[in-house]
């Protein structure tokens, strides 16, 4: 039997879904692996069953709503991937956590905000454990599909845990900080084929950092271009501000 | 037969009669920056042979960075087939440091276990080398790599006028057949002496004679210096990936979603990645950032050294060139010198 699968989504702009929805010429290929029951964002029709075999979540957790929708996923799942950067490190969203929640609705929403239940943004893994993430803003397309294979084989994917300049050298690109401007390559997990640099900018670390970054270095080198201290902590907090001591 | 002369008006023919015949790479320039890369010569008249080293070096013609190796289908008889390709190519405008890196290569693909890929690649590639002016990061005079004695079918030094022809192979001497070239003068001849003579002067500097490396790194395994040098060190793997002589990959099982077949393609690794010693139960052979740079220091100065009689580096600076962090070989080298010489005193 295929294994069963659903895809959900949290606070995000559901860029991923459309990833993969944009697989067009792989997508029934990825249904003769998997039966895909529920997607709301790719889906008319959902069958809602009880239990899953694998569901693919993307978003952050930021409303009290989405941290029980998370667990009653959890609950029926039994392998659960995060989905991008906003379900693997909290993303673009934990940026918001520097703030008061209260002066965050005021800005965005003004007097109306009141309303709104929101809470510090969360990645996944902060609310549930999480069994595998596909990181990325978005998520890479081939990065996507063969992981699907290597899940409905039940193979545990392997993802590149070397930096980013191994994919910008494979493709001779010249190096962005030799073009004068700033690059997050050297701490950031490969894997995108580094699509950024390849277009002329830098990176911005949407795929988080490797294992075991050199952010030292890194600093210093940001420095040794000219950023001052608070330009080097934007490259770095962009899509890796959220800190796992922060209160929920 | 003597060594001949072609006017500068020369090489756009030659580049012409070459083509006819086979794809030919050149070094271009990259927009951007003052990089070069080779890519395919379009023009015969847009060469420029004054150039400071590509990213790549010429390896990426002999060792692409990722090649399928086998294609295969499963069915009731299940299909498997090595994918072995090869095109005629010449490569022009190859530095000496690049002509000694292909040598390297030679001996790692071809000493016991003989790669069919690499040698395809090979076998249809011929090389027209030029010389070159060093920049801050060449050290070619000290690896002894500043002038190749083979590993050319044509070589070209700069003289007035024109460039000094080496011939290296028949074919080399098939490319001249029939275009306007001069025996070389005495004046040429010394010409060409002199610029060589120059460029070994004008190269950064190892401390120590080339061959005594082996010997001196072998007392040097417990160096502090290892140490102080990674902190720096992001284990990008960059030096591995430019370097002319690196030549480790990794192979990878790419099957395609319908599970009926799939390819097995080969992708440069490097040792200064921290996957590239890990071991299927989570070890990690090098765990540390200064167990790599040791190793990959000991595989250009040492280990291989010992083996084929040269070094695995041909001084060509690449690796610092591209180093966001500027690790420098020579510098590094040149601390162990003297830490060997204060430790024998």
């Amino acid at each position: 039997m295929k294994p069963r699968v659903g895809m959900f989504a949290f606070t995000c702009c559901e860029g991923c879904g459309l990833a993969v929805i944009e697989c067009e010429n792989e997508l029934l290929d990825v249904l003769s692996l998997i039966d895909l029951v529920e997607w709301r964002e790719g889906l008319s029709e959902k069958a809602n069953p009880p239990e899953l075999e694998i569901a693919l979540v993307e978003g952050s957790i930021s409303t009290h709503a989405d941290e029980q929708k998370l667990k009653a996923i959890r609950e029926r799942a039994k392998v659960l991937v995060a989905l991008g950067a906003c379900a693997h490190t909290g993303g673009l969203n934990a940026l918001k956590n520097r703030y008061g929640m209260n002066q965050v609705k005021q800005m965005v929403y003004g007097e109306a905000g009141a309303q709104f239940d929101t809470i510090p943004a969360r990645p996944l893994s902060a609310v549930v454990p999480v069994d595998l993430f596909l990181p990325g803003c978005p998520i890479d397309r081939t990065e996507f599909l063969s992981v699907v294979r290597d899940v409905a084989l039940g193979k545990a994917p392997r993802l590149p845990d070397y930096p980013l300049c191994v994919e910008c050298k494979k493709k001779e690109n010249v190096c962005v900080f030799f073009q004068g401007r700033f690059c997050m390559g050297p701490v950031v997990r490969a894997g995108c084929g580094a699509i950024c640099p390849t277009h002329g900018d830098g990176c911005e670390a949407c795929r988080g950092l490797v294992s075991h970054p050199n952010e030292q270095a890194h600093k210093e080198t940001l420095a040794e271009h000219g950023l001052k201290v608070d330009e080097v902590l934007m490259h770095f907090n962009m899509f890796n501000s959220y800190q796992e001591d922060q209160p929920a | 037969m003597p060594l001949q002369v072609i006017g500068c008006e020369v090489v756009p023919q030659l580049l012409a009669r070459l083509m006819a015949e086979a794809r030919v790479v050149a070094p271009h320039r990259r927009t951007g920056a003052d990089q070069w890369a080779y890519a395919e010569v379009r023009d015969p008249c847009e060469v420029e042979l004054e150039y400071i080293s590509t990213v790549l070096p010429a390896k990426k013609y002999a060792f692409p960075p990722v090649e399928q190796l086998v294609r295969y289908e499963l069915a009731e008889r299940p299909l498997m087939e090595a994918v072995v390709e090869s095109e005629p190519l010449v490569i022009f405008g190859a530095h000496p440091c690049d002509i000694h890196g292909l040598w390297a290569l030679d001996q790692a693909f071809c000493d016991v276990n003989v790669d069919p890929n690499y040698t395809a690649h090979r076998s249809g590639m011929r090389i027209v080398g030029v010389d070159c002016v060093p920049d801050e990061h060449c050290f070619c005079g000290s690896m002894g790599t500043a002038t190749p004695a083979e590993g050319f079918d044509l070589f070209l030094t700069v003289v007035e006028g024109g460039y000094l022809v080496e011939i290296g192979t028949e074919a080399g001497a098939a490319m001249l057949d029939g275009l306007p070239t001069q025996e070389a003068s005495a004046a040429a001849l010394a010409q060409a002496k002199e610029r060589l003579a120059r460029r070994i002067q004008q190269t950064t500097r190892v401390s120590a004679e080339c061959h005594s490396l082996p010997l001196l790194l072998s007392g040097l395994a417990d160096s502090e210096q290892w140490g102080e040098h990674a902190t720096k060190c992001y284990s990008c793997g960059t030096c591995n990936l430019v370097c002319p002589t690196c030549f480790c990959f990794n192979v990878i099982d790419r099957m395609a979603l319908t599970l009926d077949r799939g390819t097995k393609e080969r992708e440069w690794d490097g040792c200064m990645l921290e996957e590239f010693s890990k071991v299927a139960t989570g070890e990690n052979f090098r765990e540390e950032r200064e167990d790599r740079l040791r190793h990959r220091f000991y595989r250009k100065y040492s280990y291989l050294f010992t083996k084929y009689g040269r070094p695995y580096c041909c001084g060509c600076g690449r690796c610092v060139r591209q180093c966001l962090v500027h690790i420098d070989p020579v510098e590094v080298l040149n601390d162990l010198i003297a830490e060997a010489e204060g430790r024998r005193s």
